[in-house]
């Protein structure tokens, strides 16, 4: 054991300090601009972001551009014009329509920049959501930073959308709000806090699409978020939980739009490792029609929207697949995180 | 397995060129020799559609492109028994594509590459030497030892094996619009390496 453990030392010794951080002599370059366009049937979730590209060692926030003139030219020459609302940010008073098709764009310093032609999809639905548990290893960081793995049980949620000849692609955003009552002891009228905290997606993209060629009518089991079974980290010492509101953001979005995000995806996973990573230059759908010789980061997504809630509760975390899931038809604001003493909000399921 | 391969291929062509040099010395207590090659590769992929086309279809080097490579081996017989010998090589870095811009995206950093292998890695380069004794040199004995103490990599380069970039923890801030990547290069055996070598023959 002790020979093992010395030649197992002896060959470490020869990967000490092997990986360094690097900085190489590169171009300065940046400045390029950047368009992050997502117009859908939904005014509020529609809007415009002009910001210019840095270069990779500059540790400050892209700056904003402002001045440009904005709109969405539908096919049959309607403008919608695009209102500047922020340094840069752009937002629209009318909806686009579906079937009809719209390009964006946008005239600055004397250039213009076009999208490329995308049609309006219908607005997505949903055949089936669901849940099944799950037993899970994942990673986490410790106190020190350092990975950890850990084992984790829950209900992951899944769902289920139709594939048509006009709509099959998909991207969904889901966000759950966990709902906690912690009734605080030891005092003669005990009050009751009602708690809430808001757990996201992570950072990459929850898209869904059909293969290339594929004649599926269904996307199945696309699985969107894991609800844990211990949120003891997530809730008040003490407290118990009152269910997970589910609101699920789903986007109709084009086959282009499908790729795009895909190529982000495998971008964001690139973690770095013994070998080179598969580089993925992202190109988007916007060009300067003035002149070729610029590029334009970016991309204009023109996708269909409809949100969903649902109320999730489990009935009992010792018996598998046990989730009662019911929808809920209302659609209030609701902040991240928060508590209400003796009186819970009104959208509280 | 993929059943359309074809689709996966970018055609490309290339083409090289270089020169190749070298003096020896075989007598004398000094010998050895120098080697110098020069060769340079270049490649192409013009294809007619933009998924097709590096570097808007221009010449760029090829990852085997390695414009100097230099050799240096040096034999010393100190005495009929001490021998020294010491090697020293260079060559230079792999051509390679590095993230030169970074845009936000929905709240998310993206990075923009440069153009294909427009970037090189730092050059490689590295001495080893070794010292042997003779045990002896009588022609009668049939057994014939030497003892060769040599150290690879004397000055402990760190000569990399790969560079590749990463969300660099350590200047992650709540702010996405500062998301720090950072440069990586790894190498192996970046530290010089004795060794203690019997050698013998009967």
């Amino acid at each position: 054991m002790l020979k093992k453990t010395i030649y197992i030392l002896a060959i470490s010794v020869f990967f000490i300090s092997c990986e360094e951080r690097y900085f190489p002599a590169m171009r300065d370059a940046g400045g390029v601009l950047m368009v992050d366009a997502l117009v859908t049937n939904n005014l509020s979730q529609s809007y415009v972001r002009l910001t210019r590209s840095t270069s990779f060692y500059d540790v400050n926030a892209p700056a904003a551009v402002t001045g440009a003139v904005v709109n969405l030219i539908e096919t049959r020459g309607n403008n919608i014009q695009g209102t500047e609302n922020g340094s840069g940010n752009f937002i629209f008073t009318k909806s686009p329509v579906v079937g009809q098709s719209y390009k964006l764009q946008i005239r600055l310093n004397g250039d213009t920049y076009e999208s490329d032609r995308v049609t309006m999809l219908p607005v997505p639905t949903i055949s089936n959501f669901y849940a099944e548990r799950v037993e899970r290893k994942e990673y986490q960081s410790n106190s020190s930073g350092a990975p950890v793995a850990v084992t984790v049980t829950g209900q992951e949620l899944y769902v289920d959308a139709p594939v048509t000849t006009t709509l099959a692609n998909y991207r969904f955003v889901a966000r759950t709000v966990l709902e906690w009552v912690y009734v605080v002891p030891n005092t003669p009228i005990p009050p009751t806090i009602y708690g809430w905290q808001s757990l996201y997606n992570s950072n990459t993209y929850n898209i869904a699409g059909t293969k290339q060629f594929s004649l599926t009518n269904i996307i199945e089991k696309q699985p969107l978020m894991l609800l844990p079974y211990n949120t003891t980290d997530l809730i008040q010492t003490g407290a118990s939980v009152a269910g997970w509101l589910m609101i699920l953001d789903e986007y109709g979005t084009s086959r282009i739009s499908f790729d795009y995000h895909d190529k982000l995806n495998s971008q964001f996973s690139a973690d770095g490792s013994l070998f080179d990573p598969v580089q993925t230059q992202i190109y988007g759908n916007i060009t300067c029609t003035t002149d070729a010789s610029k590029i334009v980061f970016g991309f204009f997504d023109l996708a269909s929207y409809q949100q969903h809630r649902y109320f999730i509760k489990f009935s009992d975390i010792n018996s598998p697949e046990k989730a009662d899931i019911r929808k809920v038809n209302s659609y209030p604001a609701i902040p991240d995180n928060g508590k209400s003493v003796n009186l819970h909000p009104d959208w509280w399921e | 397995m993929n059943p359309h391969l074809e689709t996966d291929y970018i055609p490309a062509q290339g083409y090289s060129y270089g020169l190749e040099l070298m003096a020896k010395k075989s007598t004398g207590s000094l010998n050895g020799w120098i080697s110098y090659t020069f060769s340079r590769t270049f490649q192409k992929a013009n294809g007619q559609f933009r998924e097709e086309k590096i570097n808007d279809g221009a010449y760029y080097p090829s990852i085997y492109d390695k414009p100097h490579d230099l050799s240096v081996v040096t034999n010393y017989n100190i005495s009929r028994r001490w021998r020294f010998s010491g090697n020293f090589v260079f060559s230079s870095g792999r051509p390679i594509t590095l993230p030169e811009q970074k845009y936000l995206y929905q709240g998310n950093q993206v990075v923009y590459y440069s153009d294909r292998n427009s970037y090189r890695m730092p050059p490689y380069h590295r001495m080893d030497v070794a010292i042997t004794l003779d045990e002896n040199l009588r022609r009668k004995r049939t057994w014939k030892g030497s003892w060769t103490f040599s150290v690879y990599n004397l000055y402990g380069r760190k000569n990399p094996y790969s560079v590749f970039y990463r969300k660099d923890a350590s200047l992650q801030s709540m702010d996405k619009n500062k998301t720090q990547y950072s440069i990586y290069k790894l190498s192996i055996i970046g530290v010089p390496v004795p060794s203690l070598t019997y050698n013998f023959k009967f």
